[in-house]
């Protein structure tokens, strides 16, 4: 798992918690990576889960509440270093269209080793688009996140129904209706 | 700061640190593959940087190796636009027509073209700009600087850009020698032809000019015979007679093979009796077998009936030929000619005709041979003596018609000659010639009484002329064809003898003449009397209308057998007779020849019931008048006879009994020469025996034109 999916995660805990949380959560995980991430860098995608059921016993919130709002933080985060392919879109559709054929193309070039969602597009309409997510990492509320983000981006509303499509969280339906 | 506090930093820093590190490690590692991606980068636009090199210096080689091209073809390539002036020329131009590029490129076209073609090549180069074919090829003269006419022969090929034609490119070459090749062949194939026409025009005046002579040598010896002459004289005009005729045949076959090898021949199909060519064969070669132990018989299949549509002229010479050869080789024995049906559908009836011999026969390894020119392969050599041609032409004949021809042969035992040949039945009412079918007749008084002679030749008037006098047939003689065309419409006749070569106005435009206008003889028959062999020319005669032909020189026979064939037949299209059983008339008289047919057709027409009239007052009133003529001759009492002659002479004819008629006129004529009376009463009582025997044969007549019952 890239670098930076830790680095904003600390950061985000850091913003909202203080570096202390940061700091207790780092020394009480037992991290082969001994808690150092830099951005650029690789690491075993088994710290992130650690880190999170860690997160949740200190803050008692919930994993998936808390990777929804790690989702939308991410967003932010996204539209200031990688803001070359988010101005390519004007609106929140555009840009979630353009994620499996445009978005993760070009990061696939700049980090070959990136382990990347699949989103199966179907727009019945101009205000409605069902994205279907296919993941082994099951962070699917990540990606909830990260689509409320992009809504929040563009100053639009939608409601989104999240629907399990099996068990395990790998196979997920966001569908999207623009308010 | 609680202490808290500062290990807090303390670990923060060295975390921060620690990532810094990590950070750093990757960058740099990633720097390095940046490095060496940009060096592999430089590497491959060096490479693409060479090979672009490469290939501009190939393109520039290419172009120059074109241009060398262009300037090394002996071909002139030039482009010229829309407007007609030159925009590029090979410099090979000023090799061949002595301008230089410069002198070319920008000016226009015609400035190089006489006035003549001017107007022909704008329209060319027009209808490239504007039709676009696709490659035109043309020719014209164009004027060297020195001022020659240069020919010069050219591909043109509109050069299109975006589908406008914005030039022309054409590949020219100078082609003068082949144009003055061209024009020297065309000038030799008409000098070529001309001798052609000449050769032709030889052959057939040669064929004239040795037939005329050859006919009055072979007549004049004919004649010969009959001047009593002595035994050695016979001798030799018969060496004389047997050369003139083999220098004929000799003569005949020449011309005949070179015709065939010509191609000049060809088939003329018409409808004829083929039973009645067989039969007329028969005749001919009986006349000549006569005196010779050599029998000629004729079978033919009973389906043979009625006109089949062939060459009948082809068909009368391969018989000619090949009877002519089983005669030659054939000492003493028979001569068998057969012709039956093989095959017959819709379209055709093949027949095959088969001419055996018991003469020589082949060995059989020369077989093979016999087909072929100039070889005979008699064992006795000189003893057959021909050209060797007859049995090659008799081939090509068949041939031509399709046919096929075999031989059967045993050495010693005969040969026979078997052909085949298409023919197509003819529809009993196609056939309109003019003279019938002709009917064979026995030999006797001839019904002829009156010929025309149409002949230039001073010696062959004379030789037809003593045979017509030989045979008691009066004729008249016309010395070109423009006599006899106004001989024809002062009198009629009942034949014309017809030559083909005459001053003034030739056979074939007389007859021409004769048969289109309107006179008494346009439906007569005429012969042709050709002195050409040539089978076209017999076809011709045949076209033009006439019946048929006799090849001079020709044997007194054969002119015998054309007069007996075409003499008047007037009395057999009269009502079919019927005889009486219980008649049995002498052999030597069957009854359809006693009575003058034609006679009695001028006598009476179609009226049967007047001559029935008549038929009875001569059996009531004449005969026993008649009958009494012997008494008269008995008792002396000659002026009675004469007076009796003389009245009951006509009435003889009045029945058809012409020739009793005569022999009462020549009985009259003899008493009044006071001459020897004993022969005549002999003579009148031959006459009476002959007009009892005649009895039955009126009274059928009688019977015959008697309305029925």
């Amino acid at each position: 798992m890239k670098g930076i999916v830790f680095t904003e995660l600390l950061e985000m805990v850091e913003d909202q918690y203080g570096y202390a949380l940061v700091d207790t959560i780092l020394d009480q995980s037992n991290l082969p990576s001994g808690g150092i991430y830099t951005a650029i860098g690789t690491y075993d995608h088994a710290e992130m889960v650690t880190l999170l059921h860690s997160l949740s016993q200190h803050t008692t919130t919930p994993v998936h509440e808390l990777l929804r709002a790690y989702g939308r933080y991410m967003f932010g985060s996204f539209t200031r270093n990688y803001y070359q392919f988010i101005e390519r879109s004007t609106s929140a559709f555009s840009l979630l269209n353009s994620i499996q054929h445009y978005i993760h193309v070009e990061v696939r070039k700049l980090y070959p080793d990136a382990e990347l969602p699949h989103f199966a597009m179907e727009q019945p309409s101009e205000n409605h688009l069902k994205m279907y997510y296919q993941s082994e990492r099951k962070l699917s509320d990540f990606a909830y996140g990260l689509i409320e983000g992009c809504l929040a981006h563009y100053g639009e509303t939608a409601t989104i129904r999240k629907t399990e499509l099996t068990a395990d969280g790998s196979q997920v339906l966001f569908d999207i209706v623009k308010d | 700061m609680p202490d808290n506090d500062i290990d807090l930093i303390k670990r923060r820093l060295a975390r921060e640190k620690a990532a810094r590190l990590q950070a750093e490690a990757i960058l740099e590692k990633k720097a390095l593959a940046l490095y060496n991606a940009n060096n592999q980068l430089q590497h491959l636009n060096d490479h693409l940087e060479q090979q672009v090199r490469d290939k501009l210096g190939e393109l520039e080689q290419s172009e120059q190796r074109y241009r060398q091209l262009i300037e090394s073809v002996q071909d002139i390539i030039y482009k010229i636009s829309p407007r007609g002036y030159f925009t590029f020329v090979s410099p090979v131009v000023e090799k061949s027509l002595g301008y230089t590029e410069a002198e070319f490129v920008g000016t226009h076209f015609t400035r190089f073209v006489d006035d003549d073609y001017r107007k022909p090549l704008t329209d060319f180069y027009l209808a490239m700009m504007t039709e676009g074919q696709d490659s035109t090829y043309n020719e014209f003269p164009i004027r060297s600087k020195d001022g020659r006419h240069v020919w010069i022969g050219q591909t043109v090929r509109p050069i299109t850009v975006d589908g406008q034609i914005v030039e022309l490119v054409a590949v020219a070459r100078d082609v003068s020698d082949r144009k003055l090749a061209e024009q020297e062949l065309a000038k030799a194939r008409q000098v070529a032809e001309e001798a052609q026409r000449a050769e032709k025009q030889f052959l057939t005046n040669m064929s004239h000019e040795i037939r005329t002579p050859l006919n009055a040598i072979i007549g004049m010896s004919h004649l010969l015979f009959d001047t009593q002459p002595t035994r050695q004289q016979r001798e030799y005009i018969d060496i004389l007679k047997t050369s003139a005729d083999f220098l004929h045949s000799l003569i005949s076959d020449l011309l005949d093979m070179t015709k065939i090898e010509a191609g000049r021949i060809e088939v003329s199909p018409r409808p004829f009796d083929l039973a009645g060519l067989l039969r007329a064969t028969q005749k001919v070669f009986e006349i000549k077998l006569h005196n010779r132990p050599v029998t000629i018989d004729v079978m033919h299949d009973a389906r043979i009936s009625g006109d089949f549509i062939g060459d009948d002229v082809m068909l009368n010479q391969i018989l000619m030929n090949l009877i002519g050869n089983a005669e030659k080789f054939t000492e003493e024995g028979s001569i068998q000619i057969t012709a039956r049906i093989v095959q017959e559908d819709d379209n055709r009836c093949w027949i095959e005709f088969s001419v055996t011999d018991t003469g020589v026969g082949i060995p059989e390894d020369k077989q093979g041979l016999i087909f072929k020119k100039f070889r005979q392969v008699n064992p006795q050599g000189h003893k057959y003596k021909g050209t060797g041609l007859g049995l090659a032409i008799t081939k090509e004949l068949v041939e031509i018609q399709e046919g096929t021809i075999s031989v059967r042969s045993q050495n010693g035992q005969g040969s026979t000659f078997t052909f085949k040949l298409p023919y197509v039945r003819a529809t009993a009412t196609t056939d309109n010639r003019d003279a019938g079918n002709p009917v064979l007749k026995t030999v006797g008084k001839l019904p002829v009484s009156h010929v025309m002679v149409v002949e230039d030749n001073l010696m062959n008037q004379t030789y037809i002329g003593s045979l017509l006098t030989k045979w008691k047939i009066p004729f008249t003689l016309a010395s070109d064809g423009k006599k006899a065309v106004e001989e024809a419409k002062q009198q009629r006749f009942d034949m014309i003898l017809m030559d083909i070569q005459m001053p003034i106005m030739d056979g074939y435009e007389a007859t021409v003449a004769i048969r289109s206008t309107h006179n008494p003889n346009q439906h007569i028959p005429i012969i042709a009397l050709t002195a050409s062999a040539m089978l076209d020319h017999k076809s011709l005669a045949m076209e033009v209308g006439m019946n048929d032909f006799l090849t001079k020189p020709f044997e007194p026979s054969q002119l015998l057998n054309i007069l007996e064939r075409y003499a008047p037949t007037a009395a057999s299209e009269a009502a079919p007779r019927k005889t009486d059983p219980s008649v049995k008339p002498k052999p030597t008289l069957p009854a359809d020849d006693v009575l003058d047919r034609q006679r009695l057709f001028e006598l009476y027409g179609s009226d049967k019931e007047h001559a029935a009239e008549m038929f009875a007052t001569f059996l009531d009133d004449v005969v026993p008048e008649l009958l009494q003529l012997p008494d008269l001759c008995t008792d002396q009492n000659w002026s009675m006879l004469a007076s009796m002659a003389h009245k009951l002479k006509p009435t003889l004819g009045m029945v058809g009994l012409s020739r009793l008629e005569d022999e009462l006129r020549q009985i009259e004529r003899s008493l009044g020469q006071n001459a020897d009376k004993e022969p005549l009463v002999q003579r009148c009582q031959a006459l009476v025996e002959e007009v009892t025997d005649l009895l039955p044969v009126l009274r059928n007549e009688i019977k015959t034109l008697s309305p029925k019952a």
